[in-house]
């Protein structure tokens, strides 16, 4: 068995296969955007090609590789010892610290961003593309991130409950600790317009903060992080029945009366509580003289943990990094009225040096198997 | 706005009075070197005008004018430009519809699309109305000639190029230097001319900082970077070894082979020199658009083909080396149509550390590869012409070497572009495309390794399996841009779609035909 799985045919044709897979993924993003290419051809165990020829996608593939490369090397170990094989055993050593890097991060990284203007502050970073149904019974407003130079910089502490919208779909019932309402989803849009539609005059079973009244279904971006996800909800509640609109790009929450206690309703890209507050001091971007182009932009921003705070200044490859976070200077923005926001991406990731490691590892080993093998060419002659 | 620029513009022409004969002004030293601001970059007025009339007709120069003397001619006398060729309009349909005859040098005088400015100026309104994507060459064109006229017009105005940032009093300075220098160049006094300029680069010094004086120190090398057209001499020598190398099948002399290598190296000093001019006048390294990284595969490409010469003294490497040099910096010399080539960088790729390490060291493997598959069709070729065994092999196993160096370094470049990846966006990997096409280039010469020891593939596949390892390595270093999407969409150039499929389908026949010629032959 051992050493059928070693064959060096298997690796050949895993090469071959992956090398397909990335021509293919690459093709396709063209048409299906950079995330829908990259979950059907990389992230996927078995996908359909042409409707339905069952292909294999990328994660099966390399387990395939990985469970090869592992076979080979158990079963040729011996070949190994020999000093003029060195080169291809720290190769393949590195090539399995690969794997583990690849896995690991595949499994465990989470790719988030703030959005900051000059004197704003937040302890939640947001989900590029992912979106999450938030309620909580409190004040009402989004405490945590405030628009005065006065910034409250404690730390979360409301608690909030939040559902993943993928999923939702018409029928679906939202499952709800409090059993004194329900919450039903009437329709659900991946992609959203919402619009204010005063003609038809206020209607008071309607529920929505900024006086939406209507959602249209938009095509979905290829561009996944363009999208707007909204939806109209049932809510029952007291005997009444109300319809919930919610839509991505509001920023205050819907309350929504319910006897003895207040909810609070919003759409919103997926949230993560972050170990850390951070405050945007100051944002400068640089041009190159006389163009639009810019030469670099950076961000000086106040970190608080507990009660320690420090000034940190972000910039093009200068990330802050805290534990396992990674704060980049990812880009900026600005919006109608000319306020400039700075966007800084977060990454959780605590393998973040194995591929470091790994590529090192690989590199010598290919340096010094390609160099002996010269060498004794060289002897040879 | 279209018709304040029309009135301006008709208004200048109309101001310019009238024309008298050129001034004969023939030192224009001090002249090239005045500082101008152009694309984000302080750089030499010749430059500028160099870019200028590459950007307006295609060429460096106008006659036998250099483009400085040109641009003067524009500043002091503009008049006199009105009846030079000098706006290229690739589509004769576009001229017709301007009004003009087209011609067969397909250039055309100011004068004549000043005439039709105001059809010109509707068909710009009609083409910047379509996006960009959607735009035909043909609307591109139009905006293109459309900014040119205004761009001469703005020119023509003689003051143009005197920056309104500094304080009044220098400012006024200035203007009086500019026009002792126009004064000068009417009356053909070259020495008054030259030391008005002179007067007027010494003024715009005061007001610099310390660290644009240094930018400015560099102008003379810059000068003589751009009239020495290093590349130029390159590809000269390159296609002499060529010649040489095929002279050297009628005579057995030694001779043809001592003047191939001579004429490789002869090529590769001016090549390595224009190089190193580059680096030190962008204080950077060479390799941030699609242009400069022709030159510095081309670089790679030479060198390993001297160093496969070194070992293997049979043309080989020579024949290496002067085929790659000379393609890839032909093709770089189209890219230079572009205007001015030392460009800045945009943010993310503004940190020498990263950029010299991961940039380098993957195009360091395009070339690796690229020489690989040329030993590829080398050994095709060898094979199909009958050459004995030993020659075969012995190109074989330069092949393995340099597939092998192809794959270390290609695995380098690819990582440290993820690390590069990880430090500036948080990410190691992305499947970009630009990525993915780094990494099918390890993907397939790794694939080839191992076919070999799973003895799938001898000689033969080997050979085959280098050349489409080329071909992937095309795929990746401009394919991708084509298909823009992705971070690293830079240098998008239409005719580029085109040229590399005919590329492919060659390929695909060649290797069809040679190895059905060579399985015939039993090398396998």
């Amino acid at each position: 068995m051992i050493k059928l799985l070693s064959s060096p045919r298997i690796t050949v044709a895993c090469l071959f296969l992956l090398f397909i897979l990335t021509f293919w993924g690459t093709i396709a993003q063209v048409q299906q955007g950079l995330y829908a290419a990259q979950d059907r051809f990389f992230n996927s165990f078995f996908f359909l090609a042409a409707g339905f020829i069952p292909f294999p996608g990328a994660q099966l593939v390399l387990w395939v590789f990985f469970i090869n490369l592992i076979c080979m090397m158990v079963l040729t170990w011996k070949k190994y010892i020999q000093w003029e094989n060195a080169g291809l055993l720290i190769t393949h050593v590195g090539i399995i610290l690969y794997f583990i890097a690849a896995f690991m991060i595949f499994h465990v990284s989470q790719e988030s961003n703030v959005r900051l203007a000059q004197g704003e502050g937040t302890n939640v970073s947001s989900s590029y593309q992912d979106w999450e149904l938030a309620y909580w019974t409190d004040d009402g407003n989004d405490t945590y991130r405030t628009t005065s130079k006065e910034v409250r910089l404690k730390p979360f502490e409301r608690q909030v409950t939040a559902f993943d919208t993928k999923g939702f779909k018409p029928g679906f019932q939202i499952p709800f600790e409090d059993k004194n309402f329900t919450l039903t989803v009437t329709a659900f849009y991946l992609n959203s317009d919402a619009f204010n539609d005063t003609a038809a005059g206020k209607n008071p079973s309607t529920l929505n903060v900024s006086g939406i009244t209507l959602l249209t279904q938009k095509p979905v971006d290829k561009e996944r992080e363009q999208n707007v996800e909204g939806g109209v909800f049932d809510l029952k509640a007291d005997n009444k029945s109300y319809s919930l609109i919610l839509y991505g790009a509001e920023t205050q929450a819907t309350p929504v009366p319910v006897p003895g206690k207040n909810y609070y309703f919003i759409l919103r890209h997926k949230s993560f509580p972050l170990p850390f507050t951070i405050r945007l001091d100051h944002f400068k971007a640089e041009f190159h003289p006389g163009t639009d182009m810019a030469k670099s932009y950076e961000s000086l921003v106040t970190i608080t943990t507990g009660s320690l705070e420090r000034q940190v200044r972000i910039y093009m490859n200068n990330p802050l990094r805290y534990k396992d976070y990674t704060v980049y200077q990812a880009s900026y923005d600005t919006d109608s009225t000319g306020r400039q926001y700075s966007i800084l991406a977060v990454v959780k990731n605590f393998a973040r040096v194995l591929p470091y490691i790994a590529c090192f590892v690989v590199f010598f080993g290919l340096a010094l198997h390609f160099l002996i093998q010269a060498l004794m060419a060289k002897a040879k002659v | 706005m279209k018709i304040k620029i029309f009135f301006s513009l008709s208004l200048s022409l109309f101001f310019f009075g009238t024309a008298f004969a050129r001034a004969d002004i023939k030192d224009f030293t001090n002249f090239k070197n005045i500082p101008v601001l152009d694309s984000g970059r302080l750089k030499p007025l010749d430059t500028f005008a160099r870019s200028l009339l590459t950007q307006f007709s295609g060429k460096d120069h106008y006659e036998k004018q250099e483009s400085s003397a040109w641009l003067a001619s524009l500043f002091f006398n503009p008049a006199s430009t009105l009846s030079d060729k000098i706006f290229l309009i690739n589509n004769p349909d576009i001229a017709v519809a301007l009004g003009i005859t087209p011609q067969q040098d397909r250039r055309y005088t100011p004068a004549q699309i000043q005439q039709s400015y105001r059809i010109l100026a509707q068909l710009q309104q009609a083409a910047v109305k379509i996006s960009e994507k959607d735009r035909s060459l043909a609307e591109n064109e139009i905006i293109r000639i459309f900014d040119n006229i205004n761009l001469y017009a703005d020119l023509s105005r003689s003051f143009a190029v005197i920056p309104y940032s500094l304080p009044n009093k220098q400012t006024r300075q200035l203007i009086t230097l500019w026009s002792n220098m126009a004064q000068s160049y009417k009356q053909g006094n070259d020495m008054a001319f030259n030391m008005a300029a002179h007067a007027y680069i010494n003024s715009i010094r005061d007001s610099l900082s310390k660290e644009d004086l240094k930018k400015v120190d560099k102008f003379p090398l810059e000068l003589f970077y751009q009239q020495s057209s290093p590349f130029t001499w390159a590809i000269m020598f390159y296609i002499f070894a060529f010649i040489f190398f095929v002279i050297s099948f009628t005579s057995s002399k030694a001779l043809w082979y001592n003047l191939g290598l001579f004429s490789v190296i002869a090529g590769f000093i001016p090549h390595v020199l224009g190089l190193a001019m580059r680096i030190i006048i962008m204080a950077r390294p060479p390799v941030s658009s699609l242009y400069e990284t022709f030159i510095f595969v081309g670089f790679i490409a030479v060198f390993l083909g001297l160093a496969i010469e070194y070992y293997n003294r049979q043309w080989l490497g020579i024949v290496t080396a002067a085929i790659s040099g000379a393609a890839l910096l032909f093709i770089a010399n189209k890219y230079s149509a572009e205007g001015d080539t030392l460009k800045v960088l945009i943010a993310v790729l503004n940190s020498n550390f990263w950029l010299a390490t991961h940039v380098t060291t993957i195009t360091m493997g395009y070339a690796a590869t690229c020489v690989g598959g040329l030993l590829g069709h080398i050994w095709l070729l060898q094979a199909v012409f009958g050459k004995d065994r030993q020659i075969l092999d012995k190109t074989y196993k330069t092949t393995l070497g340099i597939l092998g160096v192809a794959l270390t370094l290609t695995f380098l470049g690819t990582n440290l572009g993820g690390i590069w990846a990880d430090q500036s966006w948080g990410r190691f990997w992305g499947w970009d495309p630009k990525e993915n096409g780094a990494l099918m280039i390890v993907l397939w010469t790794a694939l080839l390794f191992h076919a070999k020891v799973a003895e799938l593939i001898g000689p033969l596949g080997l050979a085959v399996g280098a050349v489409i390892g080329m071909m992937v390595v095309m795929w990746a270093w401009f394919g991708v841009n084509l298909l823009s999407v992705g971070l690293h969409s830079y240098g998008f150039t239409s005719g580029v779609a085109t040229s590399l499929i005919i590329y492919a389908v060659f390929e695909i026949i060649f290797l069809l035909a040679a190895t059905f010629f060579v399985a015939r032959k039993k090398y396998v």
